[in-house]
């Protein structure tokens, strides 16, 4: 392969496969965070959370 | 006439994901499909080769991944299918949603079709049964095509069968309900797919050749960058390969738990498509490589780069040259199979969600009405000897008009007329997840109608200017813009008809007062339990 094929491929992998590895880091994150949350409103709350006009 | 009910369908009976990760894999599933594998890979080396890698990203981070925090929003607000979600936003933005619907049901009849194909070839290619010559065998032998383009009746049962058992797969998988049936599936599919996938890559990529088809895709031809149809064909790739603005991702959205993230989900979900389009990349090129090499040619004289023809001509003449071919073989349409299976799944999940909604109907009885009505025309029109043809222009009509249209018209509507982007973004930062800015509601409401409403017009002109493949006029124009025609058809009547439940009961999640619309206020409560400024004003 020439030099700047390579350069480019590695380039496309860092930016492409890194953004899904950094994303899915993310959504880990985040789901911990979520689930806190709901953690959290299980313990203050009766029942699920309800808006004034009932939604759920 | 019968009282109205209020609907399982939304609130505490609804059907969900089991959780973030079933969510995840299911919209990776929808948006991973045919057109990975097979179109990817040409359209970049056709526009630029490596070059194309920089308006493909700029497409996936200026409207792929806008567009799919759009879908999510709306169907995680409003929690229904497209008609659902579209008429609890305003009344008459119903038809929009059942057009979406029509759009899914003609591509659910053809899309199935290349399926049963990958299938069958998953059995041909333990044993190479294409022979030497494997144009002849798939147009010929196989699909048996009619000299002439048409519409005929003409079956062929080596398609009839295997078109058959997809559908009945499929059915039973959607009577099975969006956890049992949906996820599972996909838990079992997609990561089956990834590994079968990476064992080809990692063959193609030790092929003699593999590095000169490497070299091909990859070198930068920097002069594509200043040729505007370079980015239009970036822009046409992301959307049609994420399963956007067709209701997909809204249908699946509307199963996630209430708190469930989801701009970090669609960041996972844009790239998890990008990541495989890119390994499909290499390993296609790397098999064309092969292929010259073999062939003593230049990758630049090889005909059958993208498409049907790479996937059932080319690949299985590669095979036949391949040390370990049948093996490959298999693993190569078997992941075809699976991709598309998948995808199909999603597709036909808005048709199916949307009547369940509508009328009331429980998702066994909906699989098995609408799937199998479905199933039935899809098995009659595309186990012919015309099927082909029809496939083909049917694809091209219902993309470049149905999906492309609909995109326009649903971010015109949500930004424009209805104005609701506002609420929508302030919705998407209500639960934890990547902040979304301003930007967002400018490139949803101005940016993407421009560049798709751009599309749209260059695609359509073309369609009625220059007969598309050079087919005859006569039946362009029925089988065309008669598929067009029947979403417009299923979107009118839809609309008239009645719904069976009071749909229009439903009140969406509560939102913090306008003043703090757009905000940073969505952030988690601090942990020692007193909750923070934005929870008050969720609470308030």
């Amino acid at each position: 392969m020439t030099t700047t094929a390579i350069v480019v491929l590695v380039l496309s992998a860092l930016l492409i496969w890194g953004g899904l590895v950094a994303s899915v880091l993310m959504l880990r994150r985040d789901g911990r965070l979520v689930e806190e949350l709901e953690a959290r409103e299980r313990g203050e709350d009766q029942g699920p959370y309800r808006g004034p006009h009932g939604a759920v | 006439m019968a009282e109205k009910t209020v609907s399982r369908h939304h609130g505490a009976h609804r059907e969900q994901w089991s959780g973030q990760f079933g969510f995840v894999l299911a919209a990776i599933g929808s948006a991973v499909g045919l057109g990975n594998i097979w179109r990817f890979p040409g359209v970049a080396y056709e526009n630029g080769g490596g070059a194309f890698l920089i308006p493909y990203l700029v497409a996936l981070l200026t409207a792929g991944i806008p567009i799919l925090l759009l879908d999510y929003s709306i169907g995680h607000r409003f929690r229904g299918s497209a008609p659902t979600s579209f008429r609890r936003m305003s009344k008459p933005a119903e038809g929009l949603g059942w057009f979406q619907v029509g759009v899914s049901l003609v591509i659910t009849l053809y899309y199935t079709a290349v399926i049963a194909w990958a299938a069958s070839f998953t059995v041909f290619a333990a044993t190479q049964a294409w022979g030497e010559n494997t144009e002849a065998f798939f147009f010929g032998e196989f699909l048996q095509i009619s000299e002439a383009p048409g519409v005929g009746l003409d079956v062929v049962p080596g398609v009839l069968l295997p078109l058959a058992l997809i559908w009945v797969v499929t059915v039973a998988i959607l009577a099975l309900g969006v956890q049992k049936g949906v996820e599972r599936a996909n838990v079992v599919f997609i990561p089956t797919l990834v590994v079968m996938f990476l064992a080809i890559v990692v063959r193609a990529v030790t092929l003699d050749g593999a590095a000169e088809g490497l070299n091909a895709f990859f070198t930068p031809d920097w002069a594509a960058l200043t040729n505007p149809a370079v980015w239009i064909a970036a822009y046409g790739q992301i959307f049609f390969s994420l399963s956007i603005a067709f209701g997909i991702m809204i249908t699946y959205s509307s199963y996630l738990r209430r708190r469930a993230n989801l701009t970090s989900t669609g960041l996972v979900v844009g790239f998890g498509n990008s990541s495989f389009e890119l390994l499909a990349g290499i390993g296609v090129f790397s098999a064309l490589g092969f292929m010259a090499f073999q062939q003593g040619v230049a990758i630049d004289d090889l005909e059958r780069i993208q498409g049907v023809g790479l996937a059932f001509v080319a690949f299985p003449q590669i095979l036949s040259m391949m040390p370990g071919g049948p093996v490959f073989g298999v693993l190569f349409f078997a992941s075809l199979t699976l991709a598309g299976l998948t995808s199909l799944l999603s597709i036909l999940q808005v048709v199916s969600a949307a009547f369940q909604e509508k009328f009331g109907w429980s998702p066994r009885r909906a699989a098995l009405i609408i799937g199998g009505t479905v199933a039935v025309v899809s098995t009659v029109l595309f186990s012919t000897t015309t099927a082909l043809y029809v496939l083909d222009v049917t694809d091209k009509y219902i993309n470049e008009v149905g999906v492309v249209g609909s995109a326009v018209v649903m971010t015109l509507v949500v930004g424009l007329a209805l104005r609701r982007l506002r609420e929508l973004q302030t919705h998407l930062n209500a639960r934890p997840g990547v902040h979304v800015g301003g930007w967002w509601r400018v490139l949803v409401g101005l940016g993407v109608p421009l560049v798709l409403g751009y599309i749209f017009v260059t695609g359509v002109r073309s369609l009625l200017s220059t007969p598309y493949d050079d087919y005859p006029w006569d039946f362009l124009t029925p089988v065309g813009w008669g598929a067009v025609g029947l979403a417009v058809l299923v979107a009118i009547v839809m609309t008239v008809v009645p719904w069976r439940h009071d749909v229009d009961t439903f009140v969406p999640q509560e939102l913090p007062p306008r003043e703090l619309w757009g905000g940073r206020w969505s952030r988690v409560p601090s942990a020692n339990g007193t909750a923070s400024a934005p929870r008050e004003e969720e609470q308030r």
